[in-house]
Order: C-alpha cells, then sequence, then structure tokens
C-alpha cells in the first residue's frame, strides 16, 4: 500500500469511528428503552408462567396439610373415606414394579443405541422410542387392557398395571441413558481401546462410570414420572380398597393417583380431605425424586 | 537451486555478497597500488577497509537475530552459515588487501616485482570468483577458485627461495605472504559458497 | 620443515571436511543407529487407505527400525496421523474405512486374519495430543490396562505400576498420592501419567500423536527427554507439527504431503539437505 493509499484509508477510518460513534450515542436513550421493555415483557411471562405452579403448589400444600394425620398411613380406604395405606403402598409397588421391567430394559437399550448400533437401527429405535413418548398415557392404558387384562385373561393386576407404567416409563430410560452416554469424551474411550481393551470393558470399565449419574437421574426422572400417571393404570390396575396382594395376576391394585382422580369429584368433604392429602404426598414424593437427581449430577460435575 | 525462501536470508545473503564487492574492490586497489606504487591509493585504502569492518559487525548481528527469532532449516541454514563464516573470511581478505598495499608506502622501489603482481592478480580473480559463486550459488565455480589457489602457493615459494639470500629479507615478501593468506580466505568463501549450494564442503586436493 | 612441505602441511589441514572435526563425530556417533540393531519393526508396504469415497494415503512404504524415534512431519492434512493410527489399527473405529496393502511388525502382518487387535493395541502402544486420564486415581490409572488383561496379583500390580511411573519419570511426584484422583495432576503430569498407562501393558512400540502441542514448554521439554529415554528400550513413532521438536528427538525424519511419504531418512539428512524440492519448500517456510 503507497502512503497515499495509507493516508486515504486512516482518513476513512477516522470518519467511520465517528459516525458510529455519534450513532451510538444518539440512540443510548431508545436502546435503554427498548431493554426496559423486554425486561417487562420477560418478567410478565415467568410471572404468568409461575403462577399456575405456585397455585397448584399453594393449593395442595394448604388443604393438603390440612388433611394429614397419622390415620391415613395406617388405615385403608373404605368406600370413599378412610385412609391411603393401600394407595400408598399400591403406588409404591406399582412403580417399583414398573421399574423393575423398564429399569434394565431401558438401560440396556440404551447403552446398545450409544454404543452398539448400526447407524440405521439406532435412527430407527430412537424413532420408535420418541413416538412411544408421545402415545397419550390412556391409549397405554386401553392397550395393556385389551392385551393382558382381558386378551390373556389376567384380569386387572398388579402385573398389567406394572406393564403399562413400565411402558410408559421406558423411552424415558432410554433417552436418557443414551445421552448420558454420548456425553462421555470420545477421548476416554480411545484411551482405553489403544491400551488393547476390548469394547465391552470399555463400555464397562470406562463409559458406564462416566455415565453413570447422568442414567441413574434418568431413572429417578422416570420414577417421579411413574408416580404421577394415572390413565396407564386405571384400566389395567383399577382399583382396590385392600392392601395390594403381591400376586401378579387378578390382583387389582390402589393407588394414589385414582384417589386424586375420583375423590375429588365424590360430594363428600372427607373424600376431598384425602384427595388433597394424596396429592400433597404425590408432590412431596416427585420433589424429593427431583432434588435427589439434582443433587447426584450437580455432586459428580464438581468432582 | 532456487535461491533463499525467506526475506530475511534474502537479506542477509545480498549484503554479503554486496560486502564481497568491496573486498573485491579492495583487493583490486591492492593490485594497482602494487603494480604501479600508488601511494596515495595506499593509504585511502585504510578508510575504505573501516567501512568493511563496520558491514562485517551488521551482517553478523542480523544472522543472529534470524537464527534468533526464526532459526532456519535446510537451503536456508545452510545460507546463513555460509554467510556467518564467510564475513569472517571476506573481513580478513580486506584487512590484508590494505597489509599488502601498504609496502608500496616509504623510500625505495615503489613497484612490486612482477611475480607480486601476478600473485596480486590471482588472489583478485579468486575473491571475484568465491564472491560470484557465494551469490549465484555455484558449487563448480567454488571448486575452479579452491584449485587456482596452488598457484598462489607456488609463487610464493619461488618468491621466500628467491629472497633466501638476502639479509634484510626481500620488502615484497610481506606483501606476498599477505596476498597468499588473503587467497586462502578467498578459498574458504569458496568452500562455504560450495556448502550452501551443496551442502557439501569441498575437500582441497593437494 | 623446508618451505614447500610447510605450506603443503597448512594445505592439507585446512582440507579436512568440518564432519571430521572431533565434536561432531561423536554428536553423529551418538545419534546413528547402531548396526547390529538395525531391525525393521514395523515395515509399512504399499499402504492405501481409503474413508469411504476418500483415500488419505497412497501407496506409503516405510520402515521404523528397532529402539528408534522416527517423526512424521508434514502439513496439516498430510496423512501423518492417518499413518500413525493404521499401526495400531485405531483407523479401523472410523467407519466405512478400509485398507490395500500390507503393515508387518516383526516381519508378521497385523491383518492377518488369526491376529488379535486387541492385543496388538498392547503391544503397539499409543499416547495422543490431548492427555486423556480415566476419572480415576493414579494408581487406577496405571493399573487400569493390566487388570482388564487379567492381571489380579494386588503386588504384582503395585510393581507394574512403580515400574511404569519411573519409565515416565513420573514416580517422585506422585509416589504418596496414588489414590488422588489423575484429574488433579497438571497437564504436563497427566500426559506423563498416560505414557506410563501405556507403558504399563509392557508394549514394544510406542505410537505419539503431538504428544506435547497441548503442554507447555517446560512439561515439553521433559516430556521430550522422556522420548529419548524410552528409545533406549522401545520403538517410538511420533507425529509432530514442531520441526525443531524432530530435530530434538528423532533418529530418522519422514516428510509426508497429501497423503504420500516425499521423503525419509535421518534427522540430519533431511534438516541440512533435504533431496525433495517438496521438502526443502516445507522447511524452509514456503509450504504452510
Amino acid at each position: 500500500m503507497t502512503t497515499h493509499e495509507a493516508a486515504e484509508a486512516a482518513r476513512l477510518r477516522l470518519r467511520h469511528a465517528e459516525a458510529v460513534g455519534a450513532a451510538s450515542v444518539r440512540t443510548r436513550r431508545a436502546r435503554s428503552a427498548r431493554g426496559y421493555l423486554v425486561l417487562g415483557l420477560a418478567t410478565v411471562a415467568i410471572l404468568a408462567a409461575l403462577f399456575p405452579l405456585v397455585d397448584i403448589i399453594a393449593l395442595v400444600t394448604v388443604h393438603g396439610i390440612a388433611a394429614m394425620k397419622l390415620s391415613l398411613f395406617t388405615t385403608v380406604t373404605s368406600g370413599v373415606a378412610g385412609g391411603l395405606q393401600n394407595a400408598i403402598l399400591g403406588t409404591l409397588v406399582l412403580v417399583a414394579g414398573g421399574m423393575i421391567i423398564a429399569g434394565p430394559l431401558g438401560v440396556f437399550t440404551g447403552i446398545y443405541l450409544a454404543e452398539w448400533a448400526e447407524p440405521r437401527v439406532a435412527a430407527v429405535l430412537r424413532y420408535l422410542s420418541d413416538v412411544l413418548v408421545g402415545v397419550p398415557s390412556i391409549v397405554i392404558g386401553y392397550f395393556g387392557f385389551a392385551v393382558f387384562v382381558t386378551g390373556l385373561g389376567w384380569g386387572f393386576s398388579l402385573a398389567a398395571g406394572a406393564i403399562a407404567l413400565a411402558t410408559f416409563m421406558l423411552p424415558y430410560i432410554v433417552r436418557t441413558t443414551e445421552l448420558a452416554l454420548t456425553k462421555v469424551p470420545g477421548e476416554l474411550r480411545e484411551g482405553s481401546l489403544a491400551l488393547g481393551i476390548t469394547r465391552g470393558r470399555t463400555i464397562h470399565s470406562v463409559s458406564l462410570p462416566v455415565a453413570a449419574p447422568g442414567i441413574l437421574t434418568g431413572l429417578l426422572l422416570a420414577l417421579g414420572i411413574g408416580l404421577g400417571e394415572t390413565a396407564p393404570l386405571i384400566y389395567t390396575a383399577s382399583w382396590s380398597n385392600y392392601d395390594p396382594h403381591l400376586v401378579p395376576t387378578h390382583s387389582p391394585v390402589g393407588y394414589l393417583t385414582y384417589v386424586v382422580w375420583t375423590f375429588i369429584n365424590q360430594p363428600f368433604s372427607a373424600s376431598h380431605e384425602l384427595a388433597y392429602a394424596a396429592a400433597l404426598l404425590l408432590l412431596i414424593g416427585v420433589l424429593v425424586l427431583n432434588l435427589v437427581a439434582r443433587q447426584l449430577l450437580v455432586g459428580r460435575q464438581a468432582d | 537451486m532456487r535461491g533463499p525462501a525467506s526475506e530475511r536470508v534474502r537479506q542477509v545473503l545480498t549484503d554479503t555478497v554486496a560486502l564481497g564487492q568491496g573486498c573485491r574492490e579492495a583487493i583490486g586497489n591492492a593490485r594497482r597500488c602494487l603494480a604501479e606504487g600508488d601511494e596515495v591509493l595506499a593509504l585511502r585504502m585504510v578508510a575504505a577497509d573501516q567501512e568493511i569492518d563496520r558491514r562485517t559487525a551488521t551482517i553478523e548481528a542480523q544472522v543472529l537475530l534470524i537464527l534468533t527469532l526464526t532459526p532456519p532449516l535446510a537451503g536456508d541454514l545452510r545460507r546463513v552459515v555460509a554467510v556467518f563464516k564467510c564475513v569472517t573470511d571476506l573481513e580478513r581478505i580486506g584487512d590484508y588487501a590494505v597489509h599488502a598495499a601498504r609496502a608500496v608506502v616509504g623510500p625505495g622501489e615503489r613497484r612490486a616485482p612482477a611475480d607480486v603482481v601476478t600473485m596480486a592478480g590471482h588472489a583478485e580473480a579468486m575473491v571475484t570468483g568465491a564472491v560470484d559463486a557465494l551469490a549465484r550459488e555455484d558449487a563448480d565455480l567454488a571448486r575452479e577458485v579452491i584449485r587456482r589457489d596452488d598457484r598462489v602457493d607456488r609463487l610464493l615459494v619461488r618468491l621466500r627461495r628467491a629472497s633466501e639470500g638476502e639479509a634484510a629479507g626481500h620488502p615484497w615478501l610481506a606483501a606476498a605472504r599477505s596476498l597468499e593468506r588473503a587467497a586462502d580466505h578467498a578459498v574458504n568463501v569458496a568452500q562455504w559458497a560450495a556448502y550452501a549450494a551443496e551442502g557439501e564442503r569441498p575437500t582441497i586436493v593437494v | 620443515m623446508t618451505t614447500e612441505t610447510k605450506t603443503r602441511t597448512e594445505a592439507v589441514a585446512r582440507s579436512r571436511s568440518y564432519a571430521d572435526e572431533p565434536a561432531v563425530a561423536a554428536i553423529a556417533a551418538a545419534r546413528a543407529p547402531r548396526p547390529e540393531a538395525e531391525r525393521q519393526k514395523i515395515r509399512v508396504d504399499g499402504l492405501n487407505v481409503f474413508f469411504g469415497p476418500q483415500q488419505a494415503l497412497y501407496d506409503v512404504d516405510i520402515s521404523f527400525p528397532e529402539q528408534q524415534v522416527v517423526a512424521l512431519i508434514g502439513p496439516s492434512g498430510c496423512g501423518k496421523t492417518t499413518l500413525l493410527r493404521t499401526l495400531n489399527r485405531m483407523t479401523e473405529l472410523v467407519p466405512r474405512s478400509r485398507h490395500e496393502g500390507d503393515v508387518r511388525l516383526d516381519g508378521a502382518s497385523i491383518f492377518g486374519p488369526e491376529v488379535d487387535v486387541v492385543d496388538l493395541r498392547r503391544k503397539v502402544g499409543m499416547v495422543f495430543q490431548r492427555p486423556n486420564p480415566f476419572p480415576m486415581s493414579i494408581l487406577d490409572n496405571v493399573t487400569f490396562g493390566p487388570r482388564r488383561h487379567g492381571v489380579r496379583n494386588r503386588a504384582l500390580l503395585g510393581e507394574i505400576a512403580e515400574q511404569s511411573l519411573r519409565s515416565a519419570a513420573l514416580w517422585d511426584e506422585v509416589k504418596d498420592k496414588l489414590n488422588q484422583s489423575a484429574l488433579g495432576l497438571s497437564g504436563g503430569q497427566q500426559q506423563r501419567l498416560c505414557i506410563a498407562r501405556a507403558l504399563a501393558v509392557q508394549p514394544e512400540v510406542l505410537l505419539m500423536d503431538e504428544p506435547t502441542s497441548a503442554l507447555d514448554p517446560i512439561s515439553t521439554g521433559k516430556v521430550e527427554d522422556l522420548v529419548r529415554q524410552l528409545a533406549e528400550t522401545y520403538t517410538l513413532v511420533l507425529v509432530t507439527h514442531s520441526l525443531p521438536q524432530a530435530g530434538r528427538v528423532a533418529d530418522r525424519v519422514a516428510f509426508l504431503l497429501s497423503g504420500r511419504v516425499v521423503e525419509e531418512g535421518t534427522a540430519q539428512a533431511i534438516f541440512t539437505r533435504p533431496k525433495d524440492a517438496r521438502t526443502e519448500d516445507y522447511l524452509t517456510g514456503r509450504l504452510g
């Protein structure tokens, strides 16, 4: 560049700098106002979104605490009043059953998807998994009714309910497991392979331990989802006023969400109390699970 | 050879060749002094030699800079090494040219004998050849220069024999020795020029 | 001495090539391959490597002599990493990769049907560009390999760990904190840990993919010293972007360009007198 060109470029730069600087000063007020406007809108949006949540929690907590008594845990439901012992136990047993089925199945499928599957097979499996997430829970309940309750003749049963719940929880577990594994840095895997260690052992000794917090979190979240489901259980586990009999077939089971769903419609205040109490218990359960999952993830990451 | 890759190396090579031209002039001047007995020229050469010394120091500093900041490899490495060695020899050639010319200063016979002038002529040709070999990265020319050193050595031997009889020593012997040493340094320059071109220093065939 | 012989003696004295100087000869001898041990540990024969339709290596012929350090140099994308990773068949982890030609370790093809890839990778170890220690204790990292290969004896594992850490010049720095997490070590220490981890499975060859490019100069120096020491026992192949590093540690240097080996020779020959114009261009900075 000649000195003339260099001087010309410098002059241009100076002129541009002045122009941009001046423009910036001029629009400062408008920028500021726009900023506040957006901040205001965002605040309103947050409040609108939080309001239902706060409302629910407040409502349930207030009414639920009012309805809490020790006898809830020791009495079974009789008709439309009584206690929640059967429902509590029923929920625990059904969710546990669902987990026993969906947990290992989901985790192994997730491992397969992340580590072994051919790209096309993996894509198909993932798609199916996503479809399953989108299936309405009542349809899953109906599926359970058609196949297990009537088709196989199990009647309303623990097994049918557990399987229906498992179907609901499965895709979440598969996806979170797969995600946790893909987040394991490839370098760790390469390092292990380069030491002359087989694929399988690498997954077992390197990938899984590193992905474990993520996988556990996924399981806990699926548990939380399972806690709160009603529709899959209505036509599979039905309802029972008695503590759950631990037999797989011909054994209707009670569960907390049923209480919430039906008892709130009853004209009796005792029923309403039970409903709110059940709702509170469920809320606490979901909250605790989320906190534990959070702690796991954060704790490990800080390592 | 395609010439230096780095701009800095190209520059330092150019500067060295220019220095070499200065030394060629110096030797040429020495020859003229000896041939014509030109005292005035002989004295003027001293100032010119100071310029040579100064430029030598500049080139050395440039080489050190290159080695520190942009250490070269391959062809450029050889050129930088050659330059670093050559400037010392070129500076000495300048010095010896001045020494040789000094013989014409003072009373007595001012024109050198034929042999001495011939030696000066060879020396000049060798310096010219060596600098050209460096500039053009011409190893064959370098080898020619090296071969020519024989003649200079033989002329010196002849002069020594001729002076063996005289008591005070041949007055031109000192000049002849200086010229022979200048020729030796020209050989060194040629060797390093060949190294820069081909990567090997040619040995002298005795 | 007559004047004539004096002159001649001077001429002879000056005529010795500088390579004859005792100091230079000593340096050259120290780096020269020992003639009896001039065995080719790995021989690459007409190797072509493809990733899908893309060809990464073309007709590569090169040998890696036993107990020497060979540096692979060349601009980005020239195939030096691909060549390195073929030597322990890590290229097979890339989908749609295939090869033609052969690579022989101690005379036997590494692609043979009876070859156990897992065992090959034990014998031909690898250290990567960025240190990749497992999120476990230092001791667990080093003993990871031997344990997974079946060594159970606690005492033996401890010995192997100490030996490997000593070989990697890391023992003194970590011997009091073997149970602490490896992630707490500095970058240079982590890289030496990865070297120790690779040594623990008792390899014969060590492949290093730009092992110091993520390290600070002091750690780089330590790892380079380590490389020269390891060359007394193992055969090393080193990919490096740093020409001075290749000069410092390598016995032989191979220059690759666009998937081909352009030139190969002793480090001294390549760096002072490359035969190919492209090598000259790369070394003098004309090429990227």
